[in-house]
């Protein structure tokens, strides 16, 4: 098998993916804006005529530069590329500010490529051992963790708990759409024969994220008609770049830490890069001796975010690979693609396709080494990214949108369903419903039917007393039951600690 | 109490409930096995969005301002756009792709005045290059 592998992962192929990969995430990243969610599902199609490790190896390079990239323009005109590089900012612009801003990516490029790199160890040792918990698993037990992955990422994303359940559920009944697998009848298609097998995933997620990312960034219309050219960018950088070997050795502690904090938040559903990146950075506070340079300029701060943030990526594809959960918006559209090249998550993926698997997991691995490498050649020039004009990207997504939904089915009315979630996507953000439940329960949905109806059948009659008369049932029920009411609980105590503040 | 003054969950709560009954109706219409999943899906639909309606009535009754109402103004831009967007596909399967994308890619950027014409023609033929070269050379792609 590791023969095979290994002839896998050095193939021209794959590394050209890693490259391209590992380039285009940073560039991404960087530009403010545009995210790793909306160039995942945008590269997904491209993926199709490629072998599938390969093409799911730039897809996670692409997941893990891009919370790089991130961190450069965050540190050099504090603007950070990605929400999960808010926590960078801070320390990252006053340290360009004294004029060691090249230092400050030199921290943010080791400490990014340590955190990917542990999570992606973590996912090569934890993900084979959780997936066997798989085996456990029948119609009941799958229909309450689609209910479970529903719950915890609507109950996580954005302020309101009520919005994300009704994304959420939203999603499940797109997933409702198409021709019942019982009975053959078909359900809300309303004459349109494409829609008989269901909504196409991936024209759902390019609309929900990269049309609705396009039509938000025409919102700035006045900036992108006299576009101001960024300051920062034309800075030379001189100076230090990379730390020493006892800097790093000071800073390790920081690193395994927050690397830790990153691949448990990972694994856990609907917490993403954000969380990760502050956790991290709040715990380095509490440690450092010098707590008070914290958001003055502290490299110790910037090595917590960028460790953690990154450490979160491999994280968040453990529950994905294992029980085809997804941590994260960007997991959900890798877990869509899973499906589209008919890798159903869960043990099978470690057993029947390890050699893909194994080649995914190791190439994640590389991607995050070949991060560093590349980082530390170009990081310095990422910067210039920033002052493409939205003039020039916008069209430019548009047509690879458009061209990548088509290219799934070569149908053109994938590209209408494209433009439907485009503007479905569009007013959710406006209303501030978020889309990765949406996505996710229309990626769940048809799991959740199939095990709750089956479920029905098993239990010829009293449907709830069969639940509870499985003791996984029983476990992922209180789990639920914890992660619906955990945020309920800390939202009433906040409050009742915000009154007493104001008293 | 002046509509302008509601709070945006009461629109969303209200425009939710409206959409998720019409589905439950037409849920009810399919054959008793065929509906049950949808029944249940869209019934907890239609309770969150009923949720979030009387959320946004409490929010109103409090004062509550956090969340502005959608002006016209504000998404006038992005609707050109998607109209721009809606009419590229409808063009690519009338004229095909590369007529639609070389007038597509201008006509967006001349609407976002971009002025520099270099810029658009490079930005325009790359495209059309990158694309051609990514999707039918390499994925074999007949393209529309």
């Amino acid at each position: 098998m590791w023969a095979q592998i290994f002839s896998n992962l050095f193939s021209i192929e794959t590394m050209l993916a890693l490259l391209v990969g590992v380039i285009g995430g940073m560039v991404i990243g960087a530009l403010p804006g545009l995210n790793a969610t909306m160039a995942v599902s945008l590269l997904l199609p491209v993926t199709f005529a490629m072998e599938p490790y390969a093409g799911f190896i730039m897809l996670m390079a692409i997941y893990t530069s891009a919370f790089y990239g991130g961190s450069i323009s965050a540190i050099l005109i504090h603007t950070p590329g990605t929400p999960a590089s808010a926590a960078t900012a801070a320390d990252g612009y006053e340290l360009t500010k004294k004029g060691r801003g090249l230092e400050a990516i030199g921290m943010s490029t080791i400490a990014s490529m340590f955190g990917g790199t542990l999570s992606g160890i973590a996912l090569l040792t934890i993900a084979p051992a959780l997936s066997k918990v798989s085996l456990w698993f029948s119609s009941p037990e799958y229909f309450l963790i689609a209910i479970f992955g529903l719950t915890i990422i609507g109950g996580l994303a954005g302020d309101s708990m009520i919005k994300g359940f009704l994304g959420g559920a939203f999603g499940l009944f797109l997933g409702t759409i198409g021709m019942d697998a019982i009975t053959g009848q078909l359900r809300f298609t309303y004459g349109f024969d494409s829609l008989m097998s269901g909504i196409s995933l991936v024209p759902a997620m390019i609309g929900l994220f990269s049309i609705s990312e396009v039509m938000i960034q025409a919102e700035n219309y006045k900036k992108i008609i006299n576009p101001i050219k960024v300051e920062g960018t034309d800075v030379r950088l001189n100076g230090k770049f990379l730390p020493t070997l006892k800097e790093v050795i000071k800073l390790l502690p920081n690193l395994i830490r927050s690397s830790i904090i990153g691949i448990f938040v990972g694994i856990l559903p609907g917490a993403g890069g954000d969380i990760g990146a502050w956790l991290s950075y709040s715990e380095a506070k509490k440690a450092s001796k010098h707590p008070e340079e914290f958001g003055k300029g502290s490299l110790e701060g910037i090595c917590a975010s960028e460790t953690g943030n990154n450490a979160v990526t491999g994280g968040s594809v453990i529950p994905l690979l294992t029980l085809g959960i997804p941590g994260s918006a960007v997991a959900s559209v890798l877990l869509g693609g899973f499906l589209v090249h008919g890798m159903v998550p869960g043990n099978q993926m470690f057993t029947k396709l390890a050699n893909v698997t194994y080649t995914i997991i190791i190439g994640f691995i590389l991607a995050n080494i070949l991060m560093g490498i590349v980082g530390i050649l170009v990081a310095r020039y990422v910067i210039k990214v920033v002052n493409i004009p939205i003039s020039v990207l916008s069209p430019l997504i548009v047509v690879l949108s458009a061209i990548g939904s088509y290219a799934v089915n070569g149908n053109i009315f994938d590209v209408y369903i494209m433009l439907v979630f485009g503007i479905i996507g569009y007013f959710m953000r406006k209303l501030e419903i978020p889309s990765a439940p949406t996505i996710l329960g229309l990626l769940l949905g048809p799991m959740a039917e199939n095990g709750f109806m089956n479920s029905v059948v098993m239990a010829k009659g009293n449907v709830f007393a069969y639940y509870f008369s499985r003791p996984i049932c029983v476990i992922l029920i209180i789990v639920i039951a914890v992660s619906v009411l955990t945020p309920i609980a800390s939202k009433i105590i906040r409050g009742r600690q915000a009154q007493g503040g104001n008293a | 109490m002046e509509l302008s003054k509601l709070h945006m969950d009461v629109y969303t709560g209200g425009i939710m409930t409206a959409i998720g009954l019409y589905f439950f109706i037409a849920a009810c219409r399919l054959s008793e096995q065929a509906s049950v999943f949808p029944k249940i899906v869209l019934g907890v639909f239609v309770l969150l969005s009923l949720a979030l309606l009387v959320d946004g009535i409490i929010k109103t009754i409090k004062g509550n301002k956090e969340s502005h109402s959608i002006k016209f103004e504000e998404i006038k831009i992005p609707l050109i756009t998607f109209a721009f967007t809606t009419l590229y596909v409808i063009a690519l399967n009338l004229i095909g792709f590369y007529i639609a994308t070389l007038i597509f890619i201008p006509s967006l950027a001349l609407f976002y005045r971009q002025k520099s014409k270099i810029i658009i023609m490079c930005s325009t033929l790359g495209t059309v290059l990158f694309i051609h070269f990514l999707f039918v050379v390499q994925l074999k792609l007949m393209l529309p």
